[in-house]
Protein backbone atom coordinates (compact mmCIF):
# COMPACT_ATOMS: atom_id res chain seq x y z
CA UNK A 1 0.00 0.00 0.00
CA UNK A 2 2.59 2.66 0.70
CA UNK A 3 4.23 1.83 -3.10
CA UNK A 4 0.81 2.35 -3.86
CA UNK A 5 0.46 5.45 -2.68
CA UNK A 6 3.82 6.86 -3.52
CA UNK A 7 2.81 5.98 -6.95
CA UNK A 8 -0.37 8.51 -6.56
CA UNK A 9 1.49 11.40 -5.05
CA UNK A 10 4.24 11.28 -8.05
CA UNK A 11 1.15 11.12 -9.96
CA UNK A 12 -0.40 14.09 -8.22
CA UNK A 13 3.34 15.62 -8.99
CA UNK A 14 3.63 14.93 -12.41
CA UNK A 15 -0.22 16.90 -12.83
CA UNK A 16 1.07 19.91 -10.86
CA UNK A 17 4.32 20.26 -13.03
CA UNK A 18 2.28 20.11 -15.95
CA UNK A 19 0.04 23.12 -14.27
CA UNK A 20 3.02 24.81 -14.25
CA UNK A 21 4.04 24.40 -17.90
CA UNK A 22 0.74 25.34 -18.66
CA UNK A 23 0.76 28.55 -16.70
CA UNK A 24 4.36 29.08 -18.45
CA UNK A 25 2.78 28.76 -21.99
CA UNK A 26 -0.16 30.89 -20.69
CA UNK A 27 2.24 33.66 -19.68
CA UNK A 28 4.06 33.72 -22.97
CA UNK A 29 1.42 33.91 -24.86
CA UNK A 30 -0.15 36.61 -23.17
CA UNK A 31 3.50 38.34 -23.58
CA UNK A 32 3.66 37.39 -27.54
CA UNK A 33 -0.18 38.82 -27.86
CA UNK A 34 0.73 42.16 -26.15
CA UNK A 35 4.23 42.42 -27.68
CA UNK A 36 2.21 42.32 -31.12
CA UNK A 37 -0.80 44.67 -30.08
CA UNK A 38 1.83 47.15 -28.88
CA UNK A 39 3.98 46.56 -32.15
CA UNK A 40 0.75 47.05 -34.22
CA UNK A 41 0.72 50.17 -33.30
CA UNK A 42 4.12 51.59 -34.67
CA UNK A 43 2.94 52.87 -38.06
CA UNK A 44 5.14 54.07 -40.80
CA UNK A 45 4.77 57.98 -41.41
CA UNK A 46 6.26 58.41 -44.26
CA UNK A 47 4.46 55.22 -46.05
CA UNK A 48 1.36 56.99 -45.00
CA UNK A 49 2.25 60.59 -45.98
CA UNK A 50 3.21 60.16 -49.31
CA UNK A 51 1.02 57.36 -50.13
CA UNK A 52 -1.75 57.12 -47.71
CA UNK A 53 -0.96 53.65 -47.20
CA UNK A 54 -1.24 52.42 -43.66
CA UNK A 55 2.78 49.79 -43.29
CA UNK A 56 4.12 49.34 -39.99
CA UNK A 57 7.74 50.58 -39.67
CA UNK A 58 9.61 47.22 -38.61
CA UNK A 59 12.46 48.81 -36.75
CA UNK A 60 9.82 50.78 -34.59
CA UNK A 61 7.98 47.68 -34.22
CA UNK A 62 10.51 45.48 -33.44
CA UNK A 63 11.66 48.14 -30.53
CA UNK A 64 8.32 48.59 -29.28
CA UNK A 65 7.94 44.41 -29.05
CA UNK A 66 10.98 43.84 -27.54
CA UNK A 67 10.07 46.89 -25.33
CA UNK A 68 6.97 44.89 -24.53
CA UNK A 69 8.05 41.73 -23.70
CA UNK A 70 10.89 43.20 -21.02
CA UNK A 71 7.83 44.77 -19.27
CA UNK A 72 5.77 41.55 -18.86
CA UNK A 73 5.67 38.93 -16.14
CA UNK A 74 7.99 36.44 -16.69
CA UNK A 75 8.44 35.01 -13.36
CA UNK A 76 7.25 31.50 -14.46
CA UNK A 77 8.78 31.16 -17.59
CA UNK A 78 12.40 32.19 -18.64
CA UNK A 79 12.34 33.44 -22.69
CA UNK A 80 15.15 32.05 -24.31
CA UNK A 81 16.26 33.59 -27.72
CA UNK A 82 15.40 36.76 -28.96
CA UNK A 83 12.11 38.06 -29.91
CA UNK A 84 11.29 37.06 -33.16
CA UNK A 85 9.17 40.01 -34.80
CA UNK A 86 8.24 40.13 -38.48
CA UNK A 87 6.78 42.49 -40.12
CA UNK A 88 4.31 42.57 -43.74
CA UNK A 89 2.02 45.48 -44.78
CA UNK A 90 -0.11 46.45 -41.62
CA UNK A 91 0.45 42.98 -40.06
CA UNK A 92 3.28 41.95 -37.49
CA UNK A 93 3.84 38.60 -35.99
CA UNK A 94 5.68 37.98 -32.58
CA UNK A 95 7.11 34.60 -31.90
CA UNK A 96 8.39 33.86 -28.48
CA UNK A 97 10.40 30.79 -27.14
CA UNK A 98 11.00 30.13 -23.48
CA UNK A 99 11.43 26.86 -20.96
CA UNK A 100 9.71 26.23 -17.76
CA UNK A 101 11.26 24.76 -14.59
CA UNK A 102 9.21 21.47 -13.44
CA UNK A 103 9.01 21.67 -9.43
CA UNK A 104 8.60 18.26 -8.19
CA UNK A 105 9.98 16.84 -11.23
CA UNK A 106 13.61 17.66 -10.57
CA UNK A 107 13.44 15.10 -7.77
CA UNK A 108 11.52 12.39 -9.59
CA UNK A 109 14.22 10.43 -11.95
CA UNK A 110 13.02 9.94 -15.52
CA UNK A 111 11.04 13.29 -15.72
CA UNK A 112 12.28 16.34 -17.61
CA UNK A 113 13.55 19.09 -14.99
CA UNK A 114 12.45 21.76 -18.13
CA UNK A 115 10.07 22.45 -20.76
CA UNK A 116 10.21 24.29 -23.67
CA UNK A 117 7.27 26.31 -24.50
CA UNK A 118 6.55 28.61 -27.60
CA UNK A 119 4.19 31.07 -28.25
CA UNK A 120 3.17 33.47 -31.07
CA UNK A 121 0.96 36.24 -31.96
CA UNK A 122 -0.41 38.38 -34.74
CA UNK A 123 -1.96 41.90 -34.25
CA UNK A 124 -2.97 43.99 -37.13
CA UNK A 125 -3.55 47.82 -37.57
CA UNK A 126 -6.71 48.44 -38.40
CA UNK A 127 -9.07 51.90 -40.12
CA UNK A 128 -7.54 51.25 -43.76
CA UNK A 129 -9.54 50.71 -46.83
CA UNK A 130 -9.43 46.84 -48.28
CA UNK A 131 -6.54 44.36 -46.17
CA UNK A 132 -3.05 44.75 -47.56
CA UNK A 133 -2.20 41.32 -45.58
CA UNK A 134 -4.43 38.33 -45.37
CA UNK A 135 -5.58 37.65 -41.87
CA UNK A 136 -3.21 35.90 -39.83
CA UNK A 137 -0.97 34.75 -42.62
CA UNK A 138 2.31 35.71 -40.96
CA UNK A 139 2.58 33.71 -38.52
CA UNK B 1 0.46 -6.86 12.42
CA UNK B 2 3.07 -5.69 10.02
CA UNK B 3 -0.13 -5.20 7.41
CA UNK B 4 -1.30 -2.65 9.60
CA UNK B 5 1.63 -1.01 9.99
CA UNK B 6 2.17 -0.35 6.40
CA UNK B 7 -1.66 0.65 6.01
CA UNK B 8 -0.66 3.69 8.75
CA UNK B 9 2.20 4.58 6.85
CA UNK B 10 0.55 4.13 3.78
CA UNK B 11 -2.00 6.79 4.93
CA UNK B 12 0.98 9.16 6.52
CA UNK B 13 2.40 9.49 3.16
CA UNK B 14 -0.75 10.20 1.21
CA UNK B 15 -2.31 13.04 3.25
CA UNK B 16 1.51 14.43 3.80
CA UNK B 17 1.63 14.09 0.36
CA UNK B 18 -1.82 15.31 -0.56
CA UNK B 19 -1.13 18.50 1.27
CA UNK B 20 2.06 19.52 -0.01
CA UNK B 21 0.13 18.64 -3.90
CA UNK B 22 -2.50 20.60 -2.77
CA UNK B 23 -0.84 23.45 -1.55
CA UNK B 24 1.42 23.81 -4.76
CA UNK B 25 -1.62 23.65 -6.82
CA UNK B 26 -3.17 26.33 -4.51
CA UNK B 27 -0.73 28.59 -5.44
CA UNK B 28 -0.62 28.08 -9.21
CA UNK B 29 -4.24 28.21 -9.25
CA UNK B 30 -3.68 31.85 -7.63
CA UNK B 31 -0.88 32.60 -9.95
CA UNK B 32 -3.31 32.05 -12.67
CA UNK B 33 -6.65 33.96 -11.36
CA UNK B 34 -4.16 36.56 -10.31
CA UNK B 35 -2.71 37.07 -14.50
CA UNK B 36 -5.78 37.14 -15.99
CA UNK B 37 -6.72 39.72 -13.55
CA UNK B 38 -3.55 42.29 -14.27
CA UNK B 39 -4.46 41.15 -17.88
CA UNK B 40 -8.19 42.36 -17.72
CA UNK B 41 -6.96 45.50 -15.44
CA UNK B 42 -3.89 46.55 -17.76
CA UNK B 43 -6.87 46.21 -20.89
CA UNK B 44 -9.46 48.07 -19.27
CA UNK B 45 -6.84 51.21 -18.07
CA UNK B 46 -5.53 51.71 -21.78
CA UNK B 47 -8.94 51.33 -23.00
CA UNK B 48 -10.96 53.46 -20.58
CA UNK B 49 -12.70 56.19 -22.24
CA UNK B 50 -10.68 60.06 -22.22
CA UNK B 51 -11.62 61.97 -19.03
CA UNK B 52 -12.63 58.90 -16.66
CA UNK B 53 -10.81 57.67 -13.78
CA UNK B 54 -8.76 54.83 -15.63
CA UNK B 55 -7.94 53.10 -12.11
CA UNK B 56 -11.22 52.35 -10.81
CA UNK B 57 -12.26 50.94 -14.30
CA UNK B 58 -9.06 48.82 -13.99
CA UNK B 59 -9.62 47.76 -10.49
CA UNK B 60 -13.08 47.13 -11.31
CA UNK B 61 -11.56 44.90 -14.15
CA UNK B 62 -9.31 43.29 -11.80
CA UNK B 63 -12.08 42.55 -9.03
CA UNK B 64 -14.90 41.04 -11.95
CA UNK B 65 -11.60 38.68 -13.06
CA UNK B 66 -11.20 37.76 -9.68
CA UNK B 67 -14.66 36.73 -8.69
CA UNK B 68 -14.88 35.05 -11.99
CA UNK B 69 -12.42 32.55 -10.82
CA UNK B 70 -14.54 32.13 -7.26
CA UNK B 71 -11.49 33.99 -5.20
CA UNK B 72 -12.28 36.10 -2.47
CA UNK B 73 -11.67 39.73 -3.48
CA UNK B 74 -9.95 40.53 0.16
CA UNK B 75 -7.14 38.50 -0.38
CA UNK B 76 -6.51 40.93 -3.95
CA UNK B 77 -4.17 43.85 -4.06
CA UNK B 78 -3.19 45.80 -7.40
CA UNK B 79 -1.02 48.21 -7.97
CA UNK B 80 -1.72 50.03 -11.68
CA UNK B 81 1.68 52.34 -12.85
CA UNK B 82 1.22 54.83 -15.98
CA UNK B 83 -1.10 57.07 -16.95
CA UNK B 84 -3.77 57.29 -19.92
CA UNK B 85 -1.68 59.72 -22.34
CA UNK B 86 -0.55 58.07 -26.11
CA UNK B 87 2.65 55.82 -25.71
CA UNK B 88 2.20 55.48 -22.02
CA UNK B 89 3.12 52.00 -20.88
CA UNK B 90 0.86 50.75 -18.38
CA UNK B 91 1.55 48.10 -15.94
CA UNK B 92 -0.46 46.23 -13.32
CA UNK B 93 0.39 44.13 -11.05
CA UNK B 94 -2.13 41.97 -9.05
CA UNK B 95 -1.28 40.11 -5.72
CA UNK B 96 -3.27 37.66 -4.21
CA UNK B 97 -2.70 35.94 -0.65
CA UNK B 98 -3.06 31.92 -0.70
CA UNK B 99 -3.82 30.73 2.66
CA UNK B 100 -2.08 28.28 3.75
CA UNK B 101 -2.61 24.57 4.48
CA UNK B 102 -0.75 23.35 7.49
CA UNK B 103 1.23 19.81 6.50
CA UNK B 104 1.69 17.84 9.63
CA UNK B 105 5.43 17.02 10.81
CA UNK B 106 6.76 19.52 8.22
CA UNK B 107 4.79 22.64 10.04
CA UNK B 108 3.48 25.88 8.30
CA UNK B 109 5.45 27.97 6.61
CA UNK B 110 4.91 31.26 7.67
CA UNK B 111 1.53 33.06 7.11
CA UNK B 112 0.56 32.27 3.74
CA UNK B 113 2.17 32.59 0.05
CA UNK B 114 1.44 35.70 -2.23
CA UNK B 115 1.10 34.92 -5.84
CA UNK B 116 1.52 37.91 -8.23
CA UNK B 117 1.55 38.61 -11.57
CA UNK B 118 2.06 41.61 -13.58
CA UNK B 119 0.65 42.65 -17.02
CA UNK B 120 1.87 45.97 -19.37
CA UNK B 121 -0.01 47.05 -22.38
CA UNK B 122 0.92 50.59 -24.15
CA UNK B 123 -1.85 53.16 -24.89
CA UNK B 124 -2.58 53.82 -28.53
CA UNK B 125 -0.67 56.04 -29.96
CA UNK B 126 -3.71 57.41 -32.24
CA UNK B 127 -6.70 57.17 -29.59
CA UNK B 128 -8.42 60.49 -29.90
CA UNK B 129 -8.75 62.77 -26.47
CA UNK B 130 -5.57 62.05 -24.85
CA UNK B 131 -2.47 63.91 -23.87
CA UNK B 132 0.89 63.54 -25.51
CA UNK B 133 1.65 63.18 -29.17
CA UNK B 134 2.18 59.59 -30.95
CA UNK B 135 5.70 59.74 -29.87
CA UNK B 136 6.33 55.75 -29.92
CA UNK B 137 4.83 55.20 -33.19
CA UNK B 138 7.61 57.30 -34.83
CA UNK B 139 11.61 56.34 -35.17
CA UNK B 140 13.99 58.00 -32.50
Amino acid sequence: MPTLVLVLVVLAAIAVDSAVVFLGQRQLGDAAAAAANDAASSLSDPSFYRSGRVALDPTVARRVADASVVAQDRSGVSIDGPVDVRVEGRQVCVSLTGHVEAIFGRAIPGVPHATTVRARATATAAGDRGTAVQHRSLC
Amino acid sequence: MGGIEAVFFGLLVLVLGTLVVANAWGVIDAKVAAAGAAREATLAFVQAPAGSDPTSSARAAAVRAIVAQGRDVARMTMLVSGDLARCSRVVAEVRYRVPLIIVPVLGGLGSGFTASARHSELVDPYRSGLPRTASCATPR
